[in-house]
């Protein structure tokens, strides 16, 4: 009998009978069900990197910013992304190094060279997203004089 | 960024190939009858796939340093497979393939049993790229187990009916009743992990189980996917019945399972298209 129970087809068979074969299908289901539970939770994420929350926020004016942040809503690949901010007369402003912020790679930091002049200025950002997708957009905020 | 997809199919599908014949060898093609053409048909047809898997890997890491860097140097790619989480993971996977090739090349018989781990650790590390890479912490890692299921699941199955194609054209003198159970069991298994898996991925990309189709390109694509995927179930699930029922018609079976196979084949190209879409749109 032992060369019986050694056999792999009769192993495979008896996933072959009905109920083996819904005792399975219940087993990794329940492995599954954990997994499940906590991507179902979850909120809604984006795939391809979204610019969810903007400091300073679009369209505000706020008194000039020492730093300017770009929070997206998935990791950022910060050596294939780019952020530049243009002033309202085309001038392109000088920046430091792009940056992300400390222990979290979905946020961008973006220091001016030097202190941000009253006026209007657009942010243009393309970045890479974990997933190696590519997004861009802009968005305007304004420095109260 | 159509030639990405072009290549994502390529290689999904020579992956998914290699990954399902290694494991469904020794349990489609053990009939001393079948020695004779696995040796001189389906080895080294194994073999090219998993060479057109190696070509395929190298050509998309090409393909992404040239959508993220717009130039196609060395010293592009270096960058992009050092610097980037997408870059880190290729490595390994790379080296996944090369090493299930030059298993499936070398004639020992020790070799074949190595490659089916190496060969399910090149598609595992197909898991961590693409969109199940959006998400951060404990969520993010279950997305990515989520998504190696699926992927081990789907590949076994396909390669499974690739290799169920092959005894089916030439049984021999084997008990084609039995073989076909075998494959009928474990299948079911599979294609229940399959539609799990993949119900959770559409809802922790999309945020619904099905989204409608013609909200998004994405949601299209997916359903056309969806469809493909029901239409193979369909089909396993009458082949399962015919099997229960009285004699086999062999040239009917073989019949619907090219078909089976190709609806198969059919999702993984969605899939290729899909992974270049964005799930959300963006604004």
């Amino acid at each position: 009998m032992t060369g019986r129970r050694r056999c792999p087809a009769r192993r495979i068979m008896l996933y072959w009978r009905p109920f083996s074969v819904f005792k399975a299908i219940a087993m990794s289901a329940r492995k599954l069900l954990s997994a499940a539970l906590l991507v179902l939770v979850s909120p809604l994420a984006m795939a391809h990197a979204h610019l969810t929350h903007p400091v300073p926020a679009a369209d505000t004016t706020v008194v000039a910013p020492a730093q300017l942040s770009l929070g997206f809503s998935e990791a950022i690949e910060l050596g294939f992304s780019q952020v530049s901010v243009t002033a309202a007369d085309g001038d392109a402003v000088a920046l430091q190094p792009l940056a992300s912020a400390a222990g979290d790679a979905k946020t961008l930091v973006i220091k001016p060279a030097a202190p941000l002049a009253a006026g209007q200025y657009t942010v243009h950002w393309q970045v890479v997203s974990v997933d190696t997708h590519k997004s861009a957009g802009e968005y305007r905020f304004t420095v109260s004089p | 960024m159509s030639v990405l997809i072009a290549l994502r199919f390529l290689h999904f599908t020579s992956l998914m190939l290699v990954f399902g014949a290694c494991m469904f060898r020794p349990l489609l093609l053990v009939h001393p009858s079948q020695v004779g053409r696995l040796r001189n048909l389906i080895d080294p047809l194994v073999c090219l796939l998993a060479a057109l898997a190696l070509i395929s890997g190298v050509a998309w890491l090409f393909a992404v340093a040239y959508e993220l860097g717009g130039s196609l140097d060395m010293a592009l790619v270096r960058r992009v497979l050092a610097e980037t989480f997408f870059g880190k993971v290729w490595t390994l996977h790379l080296f996944a393939c090369v090493a299930v090739l030059v298993c499936l090349r070398l004639p020992h018989p020790k070799l074949q049993v190595v490659a089916r781990p190496l060969s399910a650790l090149a598609l595992a590390t197909l898991a961590p790229v693409g969109h199940a890479a959006m998400l951060e912490g404990a969520a993010g890692t279950w997305l990515v187990i989520n998504q190696l299921i699926h992927l081990l699941c789907v590949g076994a199955w396909l390669g499974g009916l690739m290799l169920l194609m092959f005894v089916l054209a030439r049984p021999g003198d084997q008990d084609l009743r039995m073989v076909l159970g075998r494959f009928s069991g474990v299948g079911c298994v599979l294609v229940a992990g399959m539609l799990i898996t993949g119900l959770i991925n559409t809802r922790a990309l999309t945020g619904t189980f099905l989204p409608l189709p013609g909200q998004s390109g994405f949601a299209t694509v997916l359903a056309i996917k969806l469809a493909l995927v029901l239409a193979m179930l369909g089909l396993a699930l009458w082949h399962r019945r015919q099997l229960a029922r009285g004699p086999l018609d062999i040239h009917g079976f073989k019949r619907t399972v090219t078909l089976e196979w190709a609806c198969g084949l059919g999702a993984v190209a969605a899939v290729a298209l899909l992974g270049t879409l964005a799930p959300t749109p963006l604004t």
